[in-house]
């Protein structure tokens, strides 16, 4: 007779735990869904740049229009979190004296109109702060709509590759060349994307 | 009464207990890069070398780069604090512009990064290694040795090559 209150203080202070979690329905989050994330090859490139002379320095610029794209392909009716996060370039070929940092400010923008229509002119800008940013949207944009029912569990008679989309993430940024050391420099973003 | 089961309240927190299932993901990388370059140099010319008014008795003429007002001046811009080689050719044909006539002019010339002829330091090689001031700046003064006593009478006029490479 003891055993039973210990037991629903337990399972009380489950369930609480468990509303904590329930602001939102992740359906995503149950399915083994795959996702893929195809960064294609080639860094995110300046090209040749001269140090800032007399103490001023000197900004470089890769638009929107010129931006790396990466492909993310994943279910159109699920959302997805995309996590960037970008480092400063470092001096990496020579011995390092002197400043051999060059700052890189990022920049983000993705386009989920669908893969016969994603382009720059319909991409929406993903504000960044300090090199870091995260974004949730859905895979295909849903045109004003509210959102679909909740999909049916995957079952082995399901076909993912039926229900793909893909969203281009576009990153570009810029770098600010102080007086620097000559040399190749590099740096790295790292982005990460999972289903909501 | 009897107290509830042990294996069933166990159950009972395992299932409350876990959590969402691990939502598939996917990461990647890309690189950013830049290959800095020096700036390229520039070469400003300040001032000339000045032969004016020389005494007409003199058959040789001395222009110390290190302390002379003769001496010719130039400013070599570039990168910052970057080391670079400095080479010239001392030695170049003047050609008389108002007939017959070469005259052999030795060049000396001396550096500092500052703008300040008594700290130049003269060049006793052809090539040497150098290193431009905080402000991308190094200054050469430019002076020689000619002999006049078998010249003809004219104006005479030579160039000067001097080459700088980043080290």
């Amino acid at each position: 007779m003891s055993c039973i209150p210990r037991i629903v203080f337990i399972v009380i202070l489950l369930f609480s735990v468990q509303s904590l979690n329930a602001q939102e329905i992740d359906f995503g989050s149950y399915g083994s869904y795959t996702i893929t994330l195809q960064v294609g090859a080639g860094d995110l490139d300046f090209g040749q740049v001269i140090p800032g002379v007399g103490g001023i320095s000197n900004p470089y610029f890769i638009e929107l229009a010129d931006s790396k794209q990466i492909e993310i392909i994943g279910i159109h009716y699920l959302d997805v979190y995309v996590d960037i996060t970008a480092t400063d370039l470092e001096l990496i070929d020579e011995p390092c004296s002197g400043d051999c940092t060059i700052p890189f400010q990022l920049q983000a923008a993705y386009s989920n109109s669908g893969f016969e229509n994603n382009s720059i002119a319909n991409a929406q800008i993903i504000p960044v702060s300090n090199n870091m940013t995260g974004a949730r949207f859905p895979i295909l944009k849903r045109q004003n709509q509210p959102s679909g029912p909740p999909p049916a569990p995957p079952t082995e008679a399901f076909n993912q590759d039926l229900v793909n989309d893909t969203v281009v993430l576009y990153i570009y940024g810029s770098i600010d060349v102080g007086e620097v050391q000559p040399g190749n420099y590099q740096g790295t973003i790292e982005i990460t994307v999972t289903y909501e | 009464m009897k107290s509830m089961p042990l294996i069933p309240s166990i159950l009972l927190i395992i299932l409350f207990a876990a959590g969402p299932a691990l939502a598939q993901h996917s990461s990647g990388e890309v690189g950013v890069s830049v290959n800095v370059v020096p700036a390229a140099a520039e070469y400003i010319t300040l001032r000339d070398i000045d032969f004016t008014d020389l005494d007409q008795s003199m058959e040789v003429v001395e222009i110390n780069p290190e302390n002379s007002a003769r001496a010719g001046k130039m400013l070599v811009t570039g990168t910052p604090n970057a080391p670079f080689s400095l080479s010239y050719l001392p030695f170049r044909l003047l050609e008389n512009q108002s007939g017959n006539g070469i005259l052999v002019f030795e060049y000396r010339i001396a550096g500092s990064s500052l703008d300040d002829q008594s700290t130049a330091e003269n060049f006793t090689v052809e090539s040497r290694e150098l290193q431009f001031n905080d402000d991308g700046e190094y200054y050469i003064w430019i002076g020689g040795f000619v002999n006049f006593s078998n010249a003809s009478p004219g104006s005479y006029t030579g160039d000067f090559t001097l080459e700088i490479d980043y080290i």
